[in-house]
């Protein structure tokens, strides 16, 4: 498990190495501000900012977090006095994932850093019975469909619900099993995406077109998945895709399944696929 | 040989021949997807073998009204999964209605599991296409449902 501590001060974090490191198993490292932060923000578990500033620098480095996470959403725990806490609440209402009062207590960071860190969904493990057909299934469609070669990056649980994509294919899932699948990506790859399976020039930008596409290549992978497990537990029915774009919009998956992510590479850009099924 | 040299018999098979070039020149399809960037696909795969006018609808409903006022259709390619009327029903309908039961339809669907196939071909599709699909793949199958496979 890591932490990285985003304050102007190093006292912060040593504070939370001492709470979170030794038995409880933490390595706690330190960035002053975002720009340090970035380059090892992708593998860890838990991002601690140190919110005790002014609300509109607070609001924006908040923002600058999420975005420099893409896919790998490590929750946000935000560190502020109580004369702050109006402005911590509604950090949390804009994606943060919770917050702790200064003077720092031991016990409730330490509870509050699990608390956050615990996957969601019942099962806290990977099936790769049921992930499997999906990164199959997605090699296959950006193949044939966008004739594209793709590589599958890493592959995760995801612990909130969050996307980080401009734009996202969702595809609901009924049957046997229930639940979503979801394509998640940037702007400019969905463009590119689009632009190559219909054998035109990107769009310059995200349009009625290239939400079309999204959602025909949602509608693929799902429908490529589901005739692999067919027969299976986890089989499902379709149901018709929705398209939602936007900056760090949220998508709501089934209560209690467990949500896997997998990243991968598509030329110089990421997407991710994130799959959230359980059986009835 | 000169002109002199033809007989009646050998018209009739220029004749023929002739009328196929036409028939083919004039093919007019009907392609149903809810996708607008399939549909888009889809007609492009279609001209390049010839197709002379590509019919579009979104959904089974609307397909149902293009089939009244499109004039002759040779064949129709439907997607399955679709808003308001699903392409099983559409094809159902299709096959149900005597003026165009006879038309061949090609179900274009990402539904590829085997009973998805036969629950189809049972209601009266022609062929199948599987999505995701390359371009030749679908020439080749509409070339197979039209009798002109090369
Ligand atoms: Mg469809």
């Amino acid at each position: 498990m890591k932490a990285i501590v985003i304050s102007e001060k190093q006292l912060l974090a040593s504070q939370v190495r001492q709470v979170l490191g030794g038995s409880s198993g933490w390595s706690v490292s330190w960035a002053a501000n975002i720009a340090d932060a970035k380059a090892s923000i992708d593998n860890q578990t838990l991002v601690i900012l140190d919110y005790e500033q002014d609300p509109v620098v607070a609001t924006a480095t908040l923002k600058r977090v999420q975005e420099v996470q893409r896919f790998n959403d490590a929750p946000i725990l935000l560190v502020g006095s109580k004369a702050v806490e109006p402005g911590l609440k509604e950090a949390v209402a804009r994606g943060a994932n919770g917050y702790v009062c200064r003077p720092l207590e031991g016990d409730s960071l330490r509870a509050k850093a699990e608390e956050l860190t615990k996957p969601v969904g019942a099962k806290t493990k990977l099936d790769v019975r049921l992930i499997n057909p999906f990164i199959g299934a997605a090699i296959e469609v950006m193949k044939t469909t966008v004739q594209m070669e793709i590589r599958r990056k890493e592959i995760f649980l995801k612990k909130n619900y969050r996307m980080f994509g401009d734009i996202s294919g969702v595809m609901g899932l009924s049957g046997q099993a229930s639940g979503s699948v979801v394509i998640s990506m940037p702007g400019p790859l969905a463009c590119l995406l689009v632009g190559k399976m219909l054998g035109e020039e990107p769009a310059a930008e995200v349009n009625d077109s290239v939400r079309d596409g999204i959602g025909e290549l949602i509608n693929q992978i799902s429908g490529h998945a589901k005739a692999t497990l067919a027969g299976s537990e986890y089989h499902f029915m379709l149901s018709l895709p929705v398209v939602i774009s936007g900056r760090g919009h949220e998508i709501a998956h089934r209560t209690g399944a467990p949500c896997i992510v997998v990243v991968f590479d598509a030329g110089k850009e990421e997407f991710a696929i994130q799959v959230s099924l359980s059986p009835e | 040989m000169g002109n002199e040299g033809l007989d009646i018999g050998n018209l009739e098979s220029l004749e023929k021949s002739l009328g196929a070039v036409f028939e083919r020149k004039d093919l007019r399809f009907l392609v149903v997807d809810d996708s607008g960037t399939m549909r888009r696909i889809i007609a492009k795969a279609l001209k390049d073998i010839g197709a002379d006018t590509v019919v579009e609808a979104g959904d089974g409903m609307e397909a149902l009204l293009k089939l009244q006022s499109a004039g002759k259709i040779d064949v129709i390619l439907t997607d399955w999964n679709m808003p308001k009327m699903n392409g099983l029903e559409f094809l159902k309908s299709v096959k149900g209605n005597a003026a165009f039961k006879d038309i061949p339809v090609i179900m274009v669907t990402t539904e590829a599991e085997k009973a998805s196939v036969l629950e189809a071909i049972k209601a009266g599709a022609r062929n199948y296409v599987a999505k995701p699909f390359t371009p030749d793949v679908l020439k080749a199958k509409v070339e197979q449902t039209l009798g002109i496979a090369k």
